[in-house]
């Protein structure tokens, strides 16, 4: 498995782990929150059926056991039973027979329903009063139930969701390593395939020397390569020092390392980092010379545009350099790689670098401002 | 020896194959796009195509397809530098006969080269030099008109210089593709075997000692 993927593996399942650890603590604290509350109502209610029997104790017996039954009956009617006795007599009887009131306080099922169960003794008129009080907790076990549904629903959004970003981040960062790794594999076959060729071939001096020659030139783009990942490296760390660079001077220097391009420069400087410009605008202009034979570098307040007459791109593949894609080396001249590190420039600087090709107006690279 | 055609758009690594195929013996036709390619293999007789995956007109899995569509029986290596197991898995499912990453050794691409010519009969199997001749098909040695009787490791140790003719091979590699992976010898073997088949066939001069390094057969 790929390094990339198995950080991906373990940061996700970090993540899972934080993410749904979060949720069931949130649910557990979220639901003593309600049995809380569930229980300060039930104690309320259970409390009023007490006051009500405190205000009954001017009454006779007879009388209190027909309120109270009538009251029990309609507790009952809202899934609230109630039992009431008076000196150990019931005068009031709708509480399930499965549930044993033993605490003052409890939690019981009955038939696989939850009941939250308060019992009370006290005394009136010299006569022992005890209420049973039992109160069915359905309701409260159907809003976690949802809760909980909910919170998978939203869970398994949301890790899908943050997965997939993982993924494609830790993939795009990874797509430079491996495009580099590619950039290193063609010199070096270069610098190996020909040291073999000098040390197991019969060759004449002339050969000798070209292999030699084709080994120190495998040799320079891989120092090419070397440098412009070190160059990457600074532009990502954001190490850049800007200062006011004369264009003018930039596009000289152009001219001299490349002879036969023309220039045009409409203004004087821009602000940037005098030698990650000049690295992005030799990248452009060789990439430019190896693809056509004519090429000019245009300097205005809109951007710096870099212009061949060589083979038109594809449209597929403009579409791909300008979505920040990698596309093969040679079919923008070159190393595609080098257009990887001119858009980190570019993006450095602020600034976009755009591609447009046709076959009436040729190929243009601008650093767009 | 084979027609071999090379598509390969890095003119550095194309000249490389195509040296390396010459100083071997194959005729390497040396191409750097795909439609130069297809146009290669209408007008030639190829025997193999060496297809690096990269290239600037067209998708190299594409032209792969094409190619084993076309000229079926013409074997397709992939010599590239992408290296994750989907590319080699679609290279292979394409219809390579194989799969070489870069940077590869020379030595490995000419072995990987007689494998897949071999598997399409398409290896030479008689090689004249001097006035020796080697039946490889028929096992049969000749210098002049005479019969030359040589040992299975003599025969072996032939058949390898001659399979890497002009290509120098130390002591070590020889040990290894004559007399096979698992044989505990040393070097000082393979000079007594050289010694005889330089006595046997008279190649005293063709099968030249590279110092301090191995053999190579210079025909």
């Amino acid at each position: 498995m790929q390094l990339w993927k198995k950080n991906f593996l373990a940061s996700y399942l970090l993540f899972l782990t934080v993410f749904h650890g979060g949720l069931l603590l949130l649910d557990g604290y979220i639901s003593k929150n309600e049995m809380e509350q569930w229980v300060g109502h039930a104690r309320n209610s259970e409390k009023n059926i007490c006051y009500l029997v405190d205000g009954l104790r001017e009454e006779e017996i007879s009388r209190i056991s027909m309120k109270l039954s009538y009251v029990a009956s309609q507790y009952a009617k809202e899934g609230i039973f109630i039992r009431i006795k008076i000196d150990g007599y019931a005068v009031a009887d709708h509480f399930p027979e499965e549930i044993r009131a033993e605490d003052p306080v409890g939690v019981y099922k009955r038939q696989g329903e939850k009941y939250l169960v308060i019992r009370e003794e006290r005394t009136l008129n010299g006569y022992g009063v005890r209420v049973d009080y039992a109160e069915s907790m359905a309701e409260l076990s159907r809003a976690r139930e949802r809760r909980i549904l909910i919170f998978c629903g939203t869970g398994l959004l949301f890790s899908a969701v943050i997965g997939m970003f993982l993924y494609y981040t830790m993939q795009r960062i990874n797509r430079p390593v491996n495009q580099i790794a590619h950039e290193l594999r063609t010199p070096l076959t270069g610098i190996r395939g020909y040291a073999e060729y000098i040390m197991m071939g019969n060759l004449s001096e002339e050969d000798r020397f070209y292999a030699a020659g084709q080994i120190v030139e495998s040799a320079k783009n891989l120092q090419e390569v070397m440098e412009k990942l070190l160059i990457m490296g600074n532009v990502r760390d954001g190490s850049i020092r800007m200062e006011r660079v004369s264009l003018g001077a930039l596009l000289k220097t152009l001219e001299e390392k490349y002879p036969g391009i023309e220039t045009d420069c409409q203004i004087e400087s821009v602000e940037g980092d005098k030698t990650l410009l000049l690295c992005m605008l030799e990248n452009l202009t060789a990439n430019g010379l190896s693809a056509g034979r004519h090429v000019k570098v245009t300097a205005n307040a809109q951007g710096i545009r870099i212009w061949n007459d060589g083979e038109t791109m594809d449209e597929k593949d403009v579409k791909a350099v300008n979505k920040g894609q990698e596309i093969t080396g040679s079919r923008v001249g070159r190393h595609g790689y080098g257009i990887q590190v001119c858009r980190e420039i570019a993006r450095a600087h602020g600034w976009r670098l755009v591609y447009r090709s046709s076959s009436e107006e040729g190929t243009t690279a601008s650093a767009v401002f | 020896m084979a027609d071999i055609l090379i598509i390969e758009d890095d003119r550095r690594i194309s000249d490389l194959v195509y040296r390396t195929l010459a100083m071997t013996g194959h005729q390497g036709f040396p191409v750097f796009t795909g439609r130069e390619a297809l146009s290669a293999l209408e007008r030639n007789r190829i025997d193999l195509v060496l297809l690096d995956i990269g290239l600037p007109d067209m998708d190299g899995f594409q032209l792969l397809q094409q190619i084993s569509r076309e000229f079926a029986g013409v074997p397709v290596i992939c010599v590239t530098a992408r290296d994750e197991i989907s590319d080699r898995v679609k290279g292979l499912r394409g219809g390579a006969e194989d799969y070489i990453v870069k940077p590869f050794a020379m030595e490995e691409l000419l072995a990987r080269i007689q494998v897949a010519l071999r598997r399409f009969h398409k290896e030479q199997s008689v090689f004249c030099f001097r006035d020796v001749e080697v039946d490889l098909a028929g096992g049969a040695v000749k210098k002049g008109n005479d019969l030359v009787e040589l040992t299975n490791r003599e025969y072996e140790l032939l058949k390898v210089l001659l399979l890497n003719k002009n290509i120098a091979l130390s002591r070590e590699r020889l040990l290894d593709l004559a007399w096979g992976m698992d044989f505990y010898g040393d070097g000082r073997t393979v000079d007594v075997h050289i010694r005889r088949l330089r006595q046997k066939l008279g190649l005293e001069k063709e099968i030249r000692t590279i110092f301090k390094y191995g053999y190579r057969l210079e025909v």
